[in-house]
């Protein structure tokens, strides 16, 4: 370790206490690499550092930018698309200590957090109430706060969208403390919860921005009523083609909260279900699965007339409907509330996915593309999904090409990189409207012409000393 | 498995932490499980972290320092992260095995395990136990006349032995009550080697299996019963592997045994709210869930259940040398394991396994408010 670590250290300890900084390589090897590391190389960062308050955030920025230390902040642990790796090591900042739900209000419909808080931990506090959190299909692991800035909600984002942030407090790279929205309203008594203040909602300008424009402390997001009845639903279809339609008319007549369409390779699907209740299901299929997987929810008498609607809609369609086990039914609901179950995903070792934005109307042109270019490399175990998002002006979809592969054979290491490369280039010339995760080598903002320049100008602005997760877009 | 097996397998640990948390699905309550990523705080306690640890000294990448060993050997074994993770995720290795293979490694490499781990090998290596205690007084709790050879023998455990003798006094008790003839091995008992086998202290291990079981056959042994959660677990699935072949013996945990042959309705509790601690060794490493809850709830109409139980089941902190080198750790896991408890309303815990018992007990001298017994004593109480 050199002295300039061994100093750094010390200085670190003074801000957050020795227990809470580490130098080790045993402590730093776990943040080196995540499951994408194969599009993202594995760096270690130079000291772990984990603060436990606004306040030792700020020191610990001041330190790293007068010293121009760079900084990696990590939420809740879970780094996917090499977002937190530290591709010029310096300190990684694991707020997991901060993990304080500050205020549920039932009477303004928020939650308070801070970013170490898990959906899991959010949901368990907020069910107490008659409220709910909007919940990505991800671990709940997940932080609800860096989820929310990568605007990482999809499943119920048919009916809910991806905004629920309403305010945030960050830490600039300096050490200087910004609050957005009504938190920094001077007024002659604290008020409750706003974005729709005086200028700009800055909340937005750190959204998808990962971590390189500053640290999130802490943010005020929105709960949502809990529905009274909650039914989920399964659909089949022959082909892609025919869900495009009935997910765009129950969509846009707000029938389900959530509507994914999705397809499985009978491959895929054999692995996905193995073990599971639903395991068989894949000997039925000698090509791929179409299915749409629907959520009717709200009052009971809403939730019986959507059905209806529902049934319609997909009969009408060319869908039918499938008998649900009790228990699959269960879990599905369990899956919508609390999360989890996404990472079956990950059966078969490891999974690939390029989620993007894009156009509902041309999901079946994405699959085809991505599907033959799986299969062109030996990938079969494929899958695609696409969610409608709301509000779905310009048939706003959530999409993910998913390949179930082997990170442990290096053949198919290398094999994966060109897959995605190719896949990426497929799906721009279908024409998307952007990647779901900025992560590098996806996101080139020198691409984006004069949108492009202005973001990197806005970093260069916030960060002049480019201490905050370096390596990462805007590029 | 190979290393280079091994080595592509860790690949597929997706760092997704659902390792560190109790199933919530089933619960309905989101709870934390993985007490050393709990207490220690850093990443590289949690399954998650320390199979990036494994991963890096299984390519070479991290030369051992006094951190790893701490991160390693602080590793409690209950298995709590491969019971959330096994078919939910692509990992198909146990991860209490990876962990166990890692600590092997090191101590073969010259690092580690940690000085009082070592103490107690050589303890084990001169008085064929852990505590320093002399052999002859193995049995030296024993009140009664008991043969040293039959077709079930009684394997009482260093603990119970030496520390916990409660435990096996009324395990004997039980045992004579049952009418079931038995018999204790005595003085060719020896340490199963499970404290050694969890801190990667293999080579001594196999001596004392080997000798273990040429005293069960010449004891003329058909069955083993063990009070003891760990040297259960230990002859179960340790010693075949360690030696490479069957026991031929039929291997009961006394919960098991004594559901066969005491007469469920003669068992008589005292009326008091009880509730149950799986033992990491018994429940998720021996799969022994339900046979200690069926003689629980003969004893009592006013068992309940802890919110985290089965394969959802807290640590009680003591296991895989931790209560050794790290007791304050050892102790905060059996403090929240105590909380939990009280929480139910119950004025008893009760456990199978003497090591839980001990670090239940000596937190519970800390902050009190439930009594800790072990399932045997239960038994000889209702059926005194």
């Amino acid at each position: 370790m050199s002295q300039r670590i061994r100093t750094l250290e010390k200085r670190l300890a003074d801000i957050v206490g020795e227990e809470n900084v580490s130098s080790d390589p045993t402590d730093l090897i776990p943040f080196e690499r995540d499951d994408q590391f194969f599009l993202v190389p594995p760096h270690r960062p130079d000291l772990v550092v984990r603060p436990g308050s606004t306040e030792e955030v700020q020191g610990v920025l001041r330190l790293a930018y007068r010293l121009r230390v760079p900084v990696v902040p990590l939420a809740s642990g879970i780094n996917r698309k090499g977002l937190c790796i530290p591709s010029r090591g310096g300190i990684l900042l694991d707020l997991r200590r901060m993990n304080r739900i500050l205020e549920i209000s039932e009477e303004m419909m928020t939650a308070t957090v801070e970013p170490g808080v898990s959906f899991g931990q959010l949901v368990n506090e907020v069910k107490k109430t008659g409220l709910r959190v909007i919940t990505p299909w991800a671990p709940s692991t997940a932080s609800v706060l860096a989820n929310y800035m990568l605007r990482g909600i999809y499943g119920p984002a048919t009916r809910y969208g991806t905004d629920h942030l309403i305010s945030i407090e960050v830490v600039l790279p300096d050490g200087r403390l910004l609050r957005t929205g009504s938190a920094n309203t001077p007024t002659s008594r604290p008020l409750p919860y706003c974005n729709l203040v005086n200028g700009p909602d800055l909340c937005k300008l750190f959204q998808a921005n990962p971590g390189t424009m500053g640290v999130l402390t802490r943010g005020t997001i929105r709960l949502y009523p809990m529905p009274e009845v909650m039914k989920p639903f399964m659909a089949s279809f022959p082909d892609y083609e025919s869900m495009v339609k009935p997910a765009i008319e129950l969509t846009v007549k707000d029938v389900v909260e959530a509507c994914w369409t999705m397809t499985f390779t009978p491959s895929s699907l054999r692995t996905l279900t193995s073990g599971g209740r639903l395991e068989g299901l894949a000997d039925l299929f000698e090509r791929d699965f179409f299915s749409m997987w629907l959520y009717v929810a709200g009052e009971k008498w809403r939730a019986e007339r959507d059905e209806e609607r529902m049934r319609k809609i997909v009969e009408e369609g060319g869908g039918s409907l499938l008998p649900l086990p009790p228990e699959t039914e269960e879990e599905m609901i369990k899956d919508e509330i609390w999360e989890r179950t996404s990472v079956r995903g990950w059966k078969k070792g490891n999974l690939y996915g390029c989620s993007f934005y894009g156009v509902m109307k041309l999901a079946p042109e994405y699959y085809r593309v991505c599907r033959e270019i799986s299969f062109r490399y030996g990938f079969d175990e494929f899958h695609y999904e696409a969610v409608p998002v709301a509000p779905f002006h310009g048939q706003l979809a959530y999409n993910d090409p998913c390949i179930l592969w082997d990170a442990g054979d290096p053949e198919q290491v290398r094999k994966m990189r060109r897959v995605h490369r190719e896949i990426m280039r497929g799906l721009l010339r279908v024409g998307i409207y952007g990647w779901f995760r900025p992560f590098p080598g996806v996101v080139e903002s020198r691409k984006l012409g004069e949108y492009g320049r202005l973001w990197r100008a806005l970093k260069e602005l916030i960060d002049p000393r480019h201490i905050m997760n370096p390596g990462k877009p805007p590029l | 498995m190979k290393p280079e097996e091994l080595l592509r397998e860790l690949y597929h640990c997706l760092h997704c932490h659902l390792c560190n948390f109790a199933d919530w699905h089933s619960l309905d309550e989101w709870m934390p499980l993985c007490p050393s990523y709990a207490y220690f705080g850093f990443e590289s306690f949690s399954a998650s972290g320390k199979m990036e640890v494994a991963r890096a000294l299984l390519a070479g990448e991290l030369r051992p320092s006094g951190r790893t060993l701490q991160v390693l050997f602080s590793d409690l074994g209950c298995g709590a992260c491969h019971a959330q993770c096994h078919g939910l995720t692509g990992l198909k290795v146990d991860h209490v095995e990876v962990f166990e293979e890692l600590k092997a490694r090191l101590v073969e490499r010259g690092y580690g395990p940690l000085p009082r781990q070592k103490a107690y090998a050589r303890s084990i290596q001169k008085n064929r136990n852990p505590y320093g205690e002399k052999p002859g007084e193995r049995t030296s709790w024993l009140e009664e006349e008991v043969p040293e050879k039959g077709e079930t023998v009684y394997f009482v455990g260093c603990t119970s032995s030496y520390r916990q003798k409660e435990i096996a006094r009324a395990t004997v008790e039980v045992l004579l009550r049952s009418g079931e003839p038995f018999a204790l091995l005595g003085e060719e008992e020896w340490c199963c080697g499970s404290p050694l086998l969890r801190t990667g202290q293999r080579k001594l291990a196999r001596e004392l299996a080997e000798h273990n079981l040429e005293a069960l056959r010449r004891a003329g042994a058909r069955r083993v019963v063990f009070s003891c959660a760990g040297c259960y677990r230990t002859f179960s699935r340790d010693y075949p592997k360690l030696l490479g072949r069957e026991l031929g013996l039929e291997l009961l945990h006394t919960s098991q045994h004594f559901l066969k042959v005491l007469p469920g309705g003669k068992l008589r509790g005292d009326g008091r709210r009880i509730t149950y601690h799986d033992p990491c060794h018994l429940g998720r490493g021996m799969g022994v869930y339900d046979p200690p809850r069926e003689l629980l709830r003969m004893l009592s109409r006013s068992f309940v259940e802890m919110k985290r139980s089965r394969e959802n089941s807290w640590c009680c902190g003591a296991g895989s040398g931790v209560k050794a080198a790290f007791p304050d750790f050892a102790l905060w896991s059996a403090s929240r394991r105590l909380e939990e408890a009280r929480g139910t309303g119950a004025e008893v815990l009760v456990s199978s396994c003497p090591f839980c018992k001990r670090n239940l007990e000596d937190a519970g001298r800390k902050v009190g408010g439930v009594e800790v017994k072990d399932l045997s004593e239960l038994l000889a109480e209702a059926l005194a």
